[in-house]
């Protein structure tokens, strides 16, 4: 085989920890060699094999698996931190705290896991994939659960969004250069680089022909390092250097050996101020721990530029140790690597045959002698996409879209961040249906369509229905336009008939008629029905009588309050709105009218809700007329103070009196229009009126309905003033003090309790009764209490 | 009631010169001033007040995508909230014929994806739902200062949804005698699958219900307006490409389901019409249908395109003159 034996500066045994696993720190300083029974921390810059090295720090640890994978923290703030994965839990811990105990405990796998890695853009967030299929994105702050959660082996009847792998992932790298990426290793030969903001699409992958044990990015270029499966191919102890760069990436370019067993773990070391070389740490079964210069020529390989010209790198040292190497190769191929050389003897014996004479010649010719190594040519194509749809699932969810967002932002949450609305219809003010995004061919209707419900001939042939969206027009070039219908017709209500819709209290009869004809106007030959309706039940000869006795009143009678609220709920249900609104201003007027002749306007023409009021709103928003009307209603029914009177006084009287009395509530309800137990609906009918009416701007309209609502008394708010107790230091509401009951308030002049309006000076906090006071300082300046205070200078001032 | 052509024409069509997608547009209360927001980071208002399309304002501040917007009532002047990718919620106010922002909330750890504003009648209050799962609650008092209040964890995942419920008290239709304090709620959708409805309590937010029944994430509920019926409808739509109509009769707890339409396609979006009977429905084939509900209680396609029939007819072109 092929190899590059380069630039090996440093190997250390530590035969004694039996790890398994290995990391580097982020300050190049320190590598944690983990296994079963120690945790060991050695310096990078001075190792020193051997039990007692003080350069070597072990931490003792009690478990009774092996830790699966060990990774720092990238980031400087945080170098102390590492995780560790140990069976199907990650633990955080400090590299300060001696004691082994963990920071907190990730669970979420099921299975073991395989390997983890830090974001290098986040500093709390930790990717981890295991064997049970999943990737889990975590944020250590947060340790009950993975933020993010990715499937990412295909399974059968998964029904998850993504896979890219056949097999378990046995590796995971965060890009150093895209927040969003990850490459994932896997038994299944693939190397895949997937962004998991999408992670439907693999972005890249290779095919090493044996399954891949870690890959990982470099820390210069674009290049990508990967081992492969130790247990599987004895022999195949090299590490591979790929650039992933688009033309590059077809084949490893470099390749290190020289570890005798397989290469456990391999990491970057973090560059050195003022040195140009790259280092990399392997920890192998064979106990050793190397460390490899990566020379800038190998950095330029991987589109990493140096700022050094190519011609001295290929006549310098570069080529120097290419020889090397290539001398230490032999020394392997002879000595140690015996398996290696009969796999792999013809192809080396070959290489090794034509010596090259610069890196470059040399990576040409290793490249294509290397049996093991396929390259899948289509991955831009990304077979995999395809293959991550379970059967039977939709393809992308997500249009392929030509402007996708640009990020400028981006954290480890974005993939819960749903894919953005593209298009859409909102409902606005009052019925305008706005469309965004929608790449509207609409059909064009050359038919004349009539606004309206009733004039309308129903065509024998349904209509063709609104196509809103054509669907070969999926991709525009350009952002479509917004377009905004008017659907109002849709809702049943109309500007028009708000706008000329009477009501007027002293005639309900005479309001309906003018609505009737108003709604004939423009062909609403449904509201005529219902405006005459109402007309004949608000006539004046349906009036109810106040007296009990000469008969059912009108609304008790089947077409009385039945018949309304009937006409109410269809109203309401269905054509709803327009009727009822319409309706509404009906019942509105009768309310008024009820109001003049109390019981009987009550009755008759209130029975529908807003007959009469709404006259003028009423028209188009029927329903919200009706409401209005309804709310009237119960105003009026409320307002009625005479009755509440007379049952006060009654209330004293005998209880034959009041049993009279309270017949003729009964009676006075019973002549309602409106059902008195109905007036909260009412009032709610009412009051959406008024807010279409308002979104109309039709103002005056919707302050004549709100005249007829009943709203309770807002409640105060904003500045009160309180008054504290000068006895007792108690806050006084009310006249006087609740403990001690003195006057809140005393009169400097009479020197009783204030009850009423009162003055009182803010500087000596003396005053009274405000005829008192004017009377005081007509003729006078100081406080009348002889406090010495000029009160009304202080007072002028204090104002200023 | 025999079926009727209902003609819904078009009344304005605006370029807006987005240099990216727009992921939302709205209009005010009065139907004259129309706000989009686009992938451009800008927001763009204009005039559209009598079939004209007249620029405004160019609304800069996003450092990412815009995703919704929302108008304040106008009682409260020209206000407009928007909530982006950038994690931010920007309060914008008009001020003699000048845009500028009135408040920026910038206390999410994720993409902000929805903003509401409450009943006028609560006040100037403001929901935002977030992909780091919370809700924020901002409101103010009109001198200033904005107080927020957040439920944080409210939905796993994240939020991608707030809707307020109409100002009316729960049960304000059959209590006859006294008028009850109106309590605030609203409804959010998220990845966790569920519809939650939110209660103020004694000043804290608390978990009112949970709806359960779809089975991907919701990516939009709304609470349906109310015209006085005693009840309260909340649509929600999700990636499970069903829409779920819930019910309630105003007196229970209890929320009835009913799917309105498995679609072929995810649904991003429900809007309500201001009467409450008609649901537009949008999603991502890019398609809109519009539903109403028959006096019978059963939600019809008044625009389906393939089964050629319904009772809505939308017209471009001119409107015709009998409006």
């Amino acid at each position: 085989m092929a190899a590059q034996w380069s630039s090996e500066t440093f190997v250390a045994e530590f035969k004694d920890l039996q790890a398994n696993v290995m990391a580097l720190d982020c300050l190049g300083s320190w590598a944690l060699l983990a296994g079963k029974k120690v945790y060991a921390f050695v310096s990078l810059d001075n190792p020193e094999e051997g039990e007692s090295s003080p350069t070597v720090v072990r931490v003792a640890r009690q478990s009774k698996w092996d830790t699966c994978c060990v990774q720092f923290n990238p980031h400087a703030s945080h170098a102390q931190l590492y995780v560790t994965a140990c069976n199907q839990r990650l633990d955080i811990y400090s590299m300060d705290d001696k004691s082994g105990n963990a920071r907190c405990s990730l669970k979420a796998h099921s299975w073991i896991i395989s390997d983890v890695d830090w974001s290098p853009f986040d500093v709390n967030v930790v990717a981890s994939c295991s064997i049970d299929s999943f990737t889990y994105l975590w944020d250590i702050r947060d340790s009950k659960k993975p933020v993010s959660t990715f499937q990412t082996v295909e399974r059968q009847y998964s029904s998850s969004v993504y896979t890219c792998h056949f097999s378990k992932i046995y590796g995971l790298d965060w890009s150093p250069n895209s927040e969003f990426h990850l490459v994932t290793a896997s038994q299944d030969c693939y190397v895949r680089i997937w962004d998991y903001t999408n992670p439907k699409n693999c972005e890249g992958s290779i095919n090493s022909g044996a399954p891949v044990w870690r890959a990982r990015y470099t820390p210069f270029g674009t290049g990508l390092m990967t081992v492969v499966v130790p247990q599987l191919r004895r022999g195949e102890n090299s590490l591979y250097l790929w650039n992933m760069d688009a033309q590059n990436q077809v084949q490893p370019i470099h390749t290190f050996v020289g570890h005798k067993d397989v290469v456990l773990e391999f990491q970057w070391r973090r560059q050195t101020d003022g040195v140009r070389d790259y280092q990399l740490v392997t920890w192998s079964r064979d106990q050793s721990l190397r460390i490899w210069r990566i020379e800038p020529s190998l950095q330029r390989l991987c589109g990493h530029d140096t700022g050094e010209g190519l011609e001295l790198d290929l006549t310098g040292s570069s080529y120097n140790s290419s020889e090397s190497t290539i001398k230490d190769l032999r020394e392997l191929s002879q000595s140690e690597s015996g398996p290696l050389e009969e796999d792999q003897g013809v192809k080396t014996t070959t290489v090794m045959a034509q010596q090259p004479y610069s890196l470059q010649q040399e990576f040409n010719l290793m490249n294509k002698n290397i049996p093991n190594i396929t390259i899948d040519e289509d991955e831009r194509r990304s077979p995999d996409t395809e293959a991550s749809f379970p059967r039977g699932q939709q393809p992308p969810i997500v249009q392929p879209s030509p402007y996708l967002p640009l990020y400028s932002l981006g954290s480890f949450q974005d993939s819960s961040i749903p894919f953005p609305r593209t298009s859409g219809a909102r409902f606005c003010s009052n019925g305008l249906l706005v469309l965004f995004g929608v790449p509207a061919e609409m059909k064009k209707v050359s038919e004349c369509f009539i606004d309206g419900h009733d004039t309308h001939k129903p065509r024998s042939g349904r209509h063709r229905k609104h196509e809103l969206v054509d669907k070969s027009t999926k991709k525009q070039q350009s952002v479509g336009k917004v377009k905004i219908f008017d659907g109002t017709p849709l809702l049943g209500i109309s500007r028009f008939l708000a706008q000329n819709y009477k009501l007027d209290v002293n005639d309900l009869e005479g309001s309906c008629r003018h609505n009737a004809s108003i709604a004939a106007s423009i062909g609403r030959r449904d509201l005529v029905q219902v405006w005459n309706m109402v007309s004949v039940m608000s006539s004046k000869a349906l009036s109810p009588n106040p007296n009990p006795d000469s008969g059912t009143p009108w609304a008790r009678l089947p077409f009385g309050r039945r018949l309304l609220q009937y006409i109410c709920n269809v109203q309401h249900k269905d054509i709803g709105f327009q009727h009822s609104s319409t309706v509404g201003p009906n019942s509105f007027n009768l309310p008024p009218v009820a109001i003049a002749p109390t019981s009987s306007s009550t009755h008759g023409p209130p029975v529908h809700p807003g007959t009469g009021h709404m006259c003028e709103v009423a028209s188009q928003p029927n329903l919200a007329a009706l409401f209005k009307a309804a709310v009237a209603k119960n105003k009026r029914s409320l307002s009625w103070s005479e009755s509440y009177d007379d049952f006060k006084i009654y209330d004293i009287k005998n209880p034959q009196e009041r049993a009279a009395e309270q017949e003729r509530l009964q009676h006075e309800d019973n002549s309602k229009m409106l059902d008195p137990a109905r007036w909260q609906q009412h009032e709610e009918f009412k009051q959406s009126y008024a807010r279409i009416l308002y979104n109309w701007r039709l103002l005056e309209q919707r302050s004549h309905i709100l005249q007829f609502t009943s709203t309770p008394v807002s409640q105060h708010k904003g500045l009160e003033f309180a008054v504290h107790c000068h006895k007792c230091q108690q806050e006084i509401r009310g006249p006087q003090c609740s403990s001690c009951k003195h006057p809140a308030l005393q009169c400097a002049i009479c020197h009783l309790g204030v009850l009423g309006a009162a003055n009182f000076c803010l500087t000596c906090g003396h005053g009274g009764h405000t005829a008192h006071m004017m009377e005081w300082f007509m003729k006078k300046g100081v406080c009348p209490t002889g406090c010495g205070c000029d009160c009304l200078r202080e007072n002028i001032f204090g104002g200023l | 009631m025999q079926k009727n052509i209902i003609t819904v024409s078009l009344a304005n069509s605006v370029d807006t010169g987005h240099e990216d997608m727009i992921h939302d547009a709205q209009l005010d209360y009065y139907g004259t001033k129309l706000a989009t927001c686009s992938s451009d980071r800008s927001i763009k208002l204009f005039d559209v007040s009598n079939g004209q399309q007249v620029p405004i304002a160019d609304l800069r501040g996003h450092e990412g995508p815009v995703w919704q917007i929302a108008w304040a009532h106008p009682m409260y002047g020209s206000i407009l909230a928007s909530c982006g990718y950038d994690r931010k919620v920007i309060i914008w106010k008009e001020n003699g014929g000048s845009w500028e922002k009135l408040h920026e909330y910038a206390n999410h750890d994720s993409s902000v994806n929805s903003v509401c504003f409450a009943p006028y009648q609560l006040g100037l209050i403001l929901a935002c739902g977030s992909s780091d799962g919370a809700i924020s609650i901002l409101s103010t008092t009109g001198d200033g200062t904005w107080d927020a209040k957040k439920i944080n964890n409210a939905h796993t995942i994240g939020c991608n949804a707030v809707s307020w419920a109409p100002a009316t008290a729960p049960n304000a239709l059959f209590d006859q005698t006294s008028r009850q304090q109106t309590v605030k709620r609203f409804v959010s959708g998220g990845c966790d699958n569920l519809v939650k409805i939110w209660r103020e309590e004694e000043g804290q937010w608390v978990e009112d219900q949970k709806l359960e029944g779809h089975s991907d994430w919701v990516r939009d509920v709304a609470w349906a307006p109310s015209i006085g019926l005693p009840r309260n409808i909340i649509a929600s739509c999700s990636q499970d490409c069903r829409v779920i109509i819930w019910t309630n009769d105003g007196t229970s707890n209890q929320w009835v389901s009913h799917v309105l339409n498995k679609f072929n396609d995810v649904v991003w979006h429900v809007s309500w019409s201001i009467t409450g009977n008609i649901l537009a429905v949008s999603g991502g084939d890019n398609k809109v249908t519009l539903w109403k509900e028959s006096v019978e209680g059963q939600w019809t396609c008044i625009s389906d395109v393939n089964k050629g029939q319904g009772q809505v007819q939308i017209m471009e072109g001119q409107r015709s003159s009998s409006g």
